[in-house]
């Protein structure tokens, strides 16, 4: 027997709530975003693809010379340091970010006490304009003046100081850290979102039969929340992998370009250097696999809607 | 008759508008307006010196023209927003090699080089270097930044060195003393990696042992003994700094000499002004110093500032006599005293001001006995040396040397590599 409470398909959802489908209304509706995104997103992109494919300078004309741009790049061993060092700050960052926003996404959703003031202040690394947290943190990382420092020398923990941001290994360390404390908040914000939408009668059915918390979260929560986990990741990845002020103002790419990303190079190259055709090829190299990863991501979130 | 709303507002907008235009056109046809974009100086004093000399040419001048002030690190972004929107300030400042950069949208100014030398002259090498472009000025050089050494005067009287001994001090000297002053616990220390305080260092101390990265024609000449000997030098100095200067940034220096952490560094006076600014007693026991010589010559690095004006100024004629009336020698002596000696001239009767020599801490600055050249000297100042530098290709070179992860002949190599990618992709002019 069908109920009221029986799952609907998207496509039945969407006309249920829309009435007739008035495809003319809507895309006049859509017609001011839309025109702002091709004048902020999409025009922009155009013209950094085709700035990418000609030796344009600052001021110059340019002439076309293909793919020459890339491969240049690609044979230039600080570009591919700096293809290394966005691979792995990416990925690392995104992944941490995501494993400790969910705990934290999970704490600030089973405090009763102090709901909002605690929320308020788990936002706040992510809230803070990115430049002003930078500058603290690269006075927190100082191995002279630094506070770090001092307490891991002053507690007896180490004998000398961490060499923060003068040694390649330990520089990527502190703009990971940097960068994973601004984003936790993000995840965890966005998780406790996705956790509030799950419907508490699936966890109350759940102990009923007799399922215990860490069954729940695994066949439950963490299900229901792929979806919210998927966009998160897209999101931040793109965000990550084009970071710029954190390298920027903490290590300007040193030391000896191992924490340089995509953004700070084209800076470089680009604007401080000039050489604008070169530096749209910087940032227009990791495009493809962006496209193609944000392609898969939303076609498996898509396809999820669909069933659901 | 009774006038509706619609009329009125009809009738109030078409005054208004007529008003607005009218007065723009009118203004437009008899009141011309300079805008000078300038670099926020760290000294507040400069700023107000700065506007007040542009608000008395204005009067002279029956125009209007006020200053628009940018942080440093805007100044690669504007400018190249300037130059593709061509739209903009009149006249701006110009850092280091953007004179070659932008000379194709620059008015040349050879008429107003001539004035100042005739008057004031002659430009120094570094000022004819940058602005003077084939034969033409592109720029008139402002005032440049130069690197002197920066000392703790204290910290040296205990390792038995007096302010006067730096007028001979070689490098090998100089290497002796920062032994003993490690020993002490106040070690000399300077950025040695990606940031432009390391160039100023790293590319006089090439010099003086007689390397240059590239020669006059662009070609690459960095594979010789000369640099691989300033690169030795340096090998033998680094263990007698902080490890940490490989991650050190434009303040590090400044801060670990205002703590009195280290006794020298090299750095343009602004840390000395810095501590006058703010009544630190440090600042009395902060002196300027000649860079050490080398076999073959004494170097001094320095960051350029000239001034440009560009060719979609409607008022470039007024714009070049605004750059006349700033470096007229009272006006230009105002501007130094108001940077607390920071700024410093690229003209003979300028460098001729008192002031140096007046303040003891600035006495072995001004004029300085070293030749003082820009980074990448003397290849051509065009977007091939400028790229070079942006990417701190010797710099990096050099730390990897310094921290052990390459021998000097692979440094080398290294540096090489990267200028040669860099010189045959980019134009050398």
């Amino acid at each position: 027997m069908k109920t009221d409470t029986a799952p609907q398909s998207l496509k039945a959802r969407r006309t249920a709530v829309g009435g007739k489908r008035d495809p003319k209304t809507a895309w006049i509706m859509l017609a001011p975003i839309v025109a702002l995104l091709i004048l902020l997103i999409a025009y922009p992109f155009g013209l950094s693809f085709y700035l990418s494919v000609t030796d344009r300078q600052i001021g110059m004309p340019g002439k076309f010379i293909g793919l020459e741009n890339f491969l240049d790049n690609w044979a230039d061993d600080v570009f591919r340091q700096t293809f290394f060092n966005s691979v792995l700050y990416t990925v690392v960052t995104v992944i941490l970010k995501a494993a400790l926003g969910l705990p934290l996404a999970l704490a600030l959703y089973h405090v009763r006490r102090g709901q909002a003031p605690l929320r308020a202040v788990a936002l706040l690394p992510w809230v803070v304009p990115t430049s002003l947290s930078a500058i603290a943190w690269w006075w927190i990382f100082s191995p002279a003046f630094g506070p770090l420092n001092w307490l891991l020398t002053a507690s007896g923990l180490l004998a000398g100081g961490i060499p923060w941001l003068s040694e390649p290994m330990w520089a990527r360390i502190a703009v990971m850290l940097i960068n994973i404390w601004r984003g936790i908040p993000f995840f965890a914000i966005s998780f406790l979102a996705g956790l509030v939408a799950i419907p508490r009668d699936m966890y109350e059915a759940a102990a009923i039969d007799g399922a215990g918390g860490w069954r729940a979260f695994w066949r439950i929560t963490l299900p229901l929340l792929r979806p919210v986990l998927l966009i998160v990741l897209l999101y931040s990845t793109v965000m990550t992998i084009s970071d710029f002020e954190i390298i920027f103002i903490v290590t300007r790419g040193g030391p000896m370009n191992s924490t340089h990303l995509f953004g700070t190079l084209a800076f470089q190259v680009g604007l401080a250097g000039s050489q604008i055709g070169r530096a749209a090829a910087i940032g227009l190299f990791i495009f493809p696999v962006l496209a193609v990863s944000a392609g898969f991501m939303l076609r498996d979130i898509l396809r999820r809607e669909d069933v659901l | 008759m009774r006038t509706t709303r619609r009329q009125f507002l009809k009738t109030a907008g078409t005054i208004g508008a007529g008003a607005l235009l009218g007065g723009r056109a009118v203004r437009a046809a008899t009141t011309p307006s300079i805008v000078l974009m300038a670099e926020d100086h760290f000294a507040p004093a400069h700023n107000e010196e700065l506007k007040k000399q542009v608000a008395a040419w204005a009067q002279m001048r029956k125009v209007e023209a006020r200053v628009d002030f940018i942080a440093s690190r805007q100044a690669s972004a504007r400018l190249a927003a300037i130059v593709e929107s061509r739209t903009g300030p009149d006249v701006t400042y110009l850092w280091r090699f953007d004179p070659g950069l932008y000379r194709a949208h620059l008015v040349q100014v050879d008429d107003v080089a001539k004035d100042l030398e005739t008057k004031y002259g002659p430009w120094t090498d570094v000022g004819q270097y940058l602005c003077r472009l084939e034969g033409h000025w592109h720029a008139i050089p402002f005032y440049h930044l130069t690197y002197p050494g920066n000392i703790i005067l204290s910290h040296w009287e205990k390792v038995g060195i007096k302010l006067d001994d730096f007028k001979t001090m070689t490098w090998q000297k100089f290497l002796e003393a920062a032994k003993e002053l490690k020993k002490a616990g106040t070690p000399v220390a300077f950025a040695v990696g990606q940031d432009f305080d390391s160039s100023e260092v790293l590319y006089p101390l090439l010099y003086s042992y007689g390397g240059r990265v590239a020669n006059e024609q662009g070609k690459i000449v960095l594979d010789s003994a000369e640099a691989r000997a300033a690169l030795n030098y340096l090998l033998q100095l680094f263990p007698e700094m902080p490890r940490e200067v490989l991650g050190w940034g434009g303040a590090d220096n400044n801060a670990a000499l205002l703590a009195r952490k280290i006794a020298w560094t090299a750095n343009p006076a602004t840390i000395y002004a810095v501590a006058k600014m703010q009544n630190n007693p440090v600042a009395d026991s902060i002196y300027h110093v000649p860079i050490p010589s080398g076999p073959k010559g004494r170097f001094r690095g320095t960051f350029a500032i000239s001034l440009g004006v560009w060719k979609f100024s409607p008022h470039a004629d007024l714009a070049k006599d605004l750059v006349r009336y700033v470096m007229q020698e009272e006006n230009y002596a105002k501007l130094v005293a108001a940077s607390y000696g920071s700024n410093e001239p690229y003209l003979k009767k300028h460098a001729e001001n008192p002031y140096w020599q007046q303040v003891p801490n600035l006495r072995l600055m001004e004029p300085a006995v070293e030749k003082v050249l820009p980074d990448g000297w003397p290849a051509p100042p065009g977007p091939a040396t400028a790229l070079s530098i942006t990417q701190f290709v010797l710099p990096v070179a050099f730390a990897k040397a310094a921290s052990g992860r390459l021998s000097v002949d692979a440094a080398i190599k290294d540096a090489v590599e990267g200028f040669q990618k860099i010189y045959e992709k980019t134009p050398l002019r």
